[in-house]
C-alpha cells in the first residue's frame, strides 16, 4: 500500500521539485521565483524622461522601451551604489536614504542607457531634445491615500555626453 | 474523509490518454508562441552588463555578431516546423529550448529581467525531458516504454507540460510569503499605491490622457483595505490551487480560466501583461479543440433519428 502511494506520489512530486529549484534558483533563466509584487510596501516611486525645457517625452513611444524597464536599469545603479557604500562604510543604505549627489550616477547611467538602446531617429529627437534629465517622484500612502512628492532631478546628460562611450 | 479526498486527487493526478490530433494542434499553436518569443533584431544587445542564468558562464553576446541571429532565426523556424509535425522531437526540441533560452538569457542580462518569458521556456525544458527520456529509454532497452492504461509518450508530454505552468504559479505563492515575511495578506492593500505607479508609467511613458491625477481605482483600494485584501487573496489561493488542473480535462479548463481572468484584472489595474502564460494556459489546459469535438459528440450522440426505424434500445 505504501509503495503504491508513493507510485502515486511521484508525477506530483516533479511539481514539488520544480517549485524548490524555482525557489532555489531565483532570478536565474528560465528559472524565476516571481518576485514581483511579493512584497508591499507604503512608499514607491517612478521616473520619468524630460527635455532641456523640462517637458516630459514620451519615451515609450519614442523608444519602444517601457518605463517599468528604465526604472529597472535605474534601480540597478541604486543597488549598486548601496553595494559600494555598503563595503566602504560596513552599512548598507536604503535607497530611500540615498542623497540626490548619490543618485546622480545610476541617473546619468539611465539616461545613456536609454540613448544607446534607441533605434537612429529617436536617437536624433533625444538629441535635439538634450539636455535629457531624469527625474524621479516619490510617492507615499499617508492615511488612506496617495502623496505625491516634489519631483527630484536625478539625471542630466548633454548631446554631447550622450554620444560618449561608457 | 479529507485523507482520502487527498488520497483519491493524488491517484487523479498522472498523464491522462490524449488524442494525436489535439496534440498536432496544441504543438503547431506553441511552436507559434515560442517563435513569438524571440525578441528583434534590436533586442539582441551586444553586452551582458549583468549577466543571468547562463550567461553568468558563457558570454552570449556572439549572438549578436554579424549574421548569427537571422541565421538561428531561420534554423528555429525549421526546427519549429518539424515540431510541430512531432517528428525528430528528440533533436529538434533540445535545439529550440537551448535556442531560446540562449536568446532570451541574454535580453535579461541588461540590467532588468522581464518575467513574461520563462512559463514558456520551462514549458520546453518540460518537454525535452520527456522526449528525451523514452527516447533514452527505447536506447538502452531496445524496445518502446511499456505504456499502460492508453497512455502514449503524448499523454506524459501534455502532462509534464501543464506540471510547468502550473507550477509557477504555486512559486509565485510561496515567494509571496516568503519575501513578505507572511505579511503579504496584510499590506496587500498597498497595492494601491502601485496602481498609481502604474498609472503614472502609462502617461508619462506615452503622454496619452488623462494627465496625472486621481486614480479611481487606488483610491477605492486605499479607502476599503480589508475588501482588497479579500480581492487579491482569492487571487492568491486561485494560483495556490493552480496545481488542481492536473487532475483532469475538465479541472484544467476551469482552473485555466479562472487564472486568464485573474491575469486579464491585472492587466486591467496595473498594465502588466502575461500573454504568453495566457496562450499557454488557453492550448494545454482549456484545450478547446477537444471540448469543441466533444461538444459535436454529445450533440449527435443525442439527435434523435431521423430514418423513421425504430431507435435501438438504450444499453
Amino acid at each position: 500500500m505504501i509503495t503504491s502511494f508513493l507510485r502515486q506520489l511521484a508525477p506530483i512530486s516533479v511539481a514539488i521539485g520544480l517549485t524548490i529549484v524555482c525557489l532555489a534558483v531565483k532570478e536565474n533563466f528560465p528559472f524565476t521565483h516571481y518576485p514581483m509584487y511579493s512584497n508591499f510596501e507604503d512608499q514607491t516611486y517612478y521616473v520619468w524622461l524630460a527635455g532641456g525645457d523640462d517637458a516630459p517625452i514620451p519615451v515609450e513611444k519614442l523608444t519602444y522601451n517601457r518605463l517599468g524597464r528604465i526604472k529597472k536599469i535605474y534601480n540597478s545603479g541604486l543597488q549598486e551604489v548601496r553595494d559600494e557604500i555598503g563595503k566602504a562604510e560596513g552599512k548598507k543604505p536604503r535607497k530611500r536614504e540615498l542623497t540626490l549627489t548619490q543618485r546622480r550616477g545610476p541617473g546619468d547611467t539611465t539616461l545613456r542607457w536609454i540613448y544607446q538602446n534607441s533605434r537612429p531617429a529617436a536617437q536624433q529627437t533625444l538629441l535635439d531634445a538634450a539636455p535629457l534629465r531624469l527625474y524621479q517622484v516619490d510617492i507615499r500612502i499617508e492615511g488612506n491615500r496617495v502623496v505625491e512628492d516634489p519631483r527630484k532631478l536625478v539625471g542630466e546628460l548633454s548631446a554631447e555626453q550622450l554620444t560618449l562611450s561608457p | 474523509m479529507i485523507i482520502d479526498q487527498l488520497r483519491k486527487f493524488i491517484a487523479g493526478c498522472h498523464p491522462k490518454p490524449v488524442a494525436w490530433w489535439e496534440l498536432l494542434i496544441m504543438r503547431t499553436l506553441f511552436a507559434y508562441v515560442v517563435y513569438m518569443t524571440l525578441p528583434g533584431q534590436g533586442q539582441i544587445y551586444d553586452t551582458q552588463t549583468v549577466p543571468n542564468g547562463i550567461a553568468q558562464f558563457v558570454d552570449l553576446t556572439f549572438l549578436a555578431n554579424d549574421g548569427v541571429y537571422p541565421a538561428l532565426k531561420i534554423a528555429l523556424v525549421i526546427a519549429l516546423a518539424i515540431y510541430a509535425s512531432g517528428f525528430m522531437l528528440p533533436l529538434v526540441l533540445p535545439f529550440i529550448l537551448i535556442s531560446q533560452v540562449m536568446v532570451r538569457t541574454l535580453f535579461n542580462s541588461q540590467g532588468w529581467v522581464h518575467h513574461g518569458v520563462q512559463m514558456v521556456s520551462l514549458a520546453l525544458l518540460a518537454q525535452t525531458i520527456v522526449v528525451l527520456t523514452f527516447a533514452v529509454y527505447r536506447l538502452v532497452k531496445g524496445k518502446p516504454f511499456p505504456f499502460t492504461e492508453g497512455r502514449t509518450a503524448g499523454s506524459y508530454f501534455l502532462f509534464y507540460t501543464q506540471m510547468a505552468i502550473v507550477s509557477i504559479y504555486v512559486v509565485s505563492v510561496v515567494s509571496k510569503v516568503d519575501r513578505s515575511d507572511g505579511q503579504w495578506f496584510v499590506k496587500s492593500h498597498y497595492i494601491g499605491l502601485h496602481v498609481v505607479k502604474a498609472e503614472r508609467d502609462r502617461y508619462y511613458g506615452k503622454l496619452q490622457p488623462p494627465e496625472p491625477g486621481d486614480v479611481p481605482a487606488a483610491r477605492l483600494m486605499l479607502a476599503h483595505p480589508n475588501l482588497t485584501r479579500l480581492f487579491l487573496g482569492a487571487g492568491v489561493l486561485l494560483e495556490f490551487f493552480a496545481f488542481v488542473a492536473l487532475y483532469g480535462r475538465g479541472a484544467a479548463a476551469l482552473i485555466a480560466l479562472a487564472l486568464i481572468g485573474f491575469h486579464r484584472s491585472i492587466a486591467a489595474l496595473m498594465s502588466i501583461y502575461f500573454h504568453f502564460n495566457e496562450m499557454l494556459l488557453v492550448i494545454f489546459l482549456i484545450n478547446l479543440p477537444f471540448w469543441i469535438v466533444w461538444l459535436a459528440k454529445k450533440i449527435s450522440k443525442h439527435k434523435p433519428a431521423t430514418s423513421g426505424k425504430t431507435l435501438p434500445a438504450t444499453p
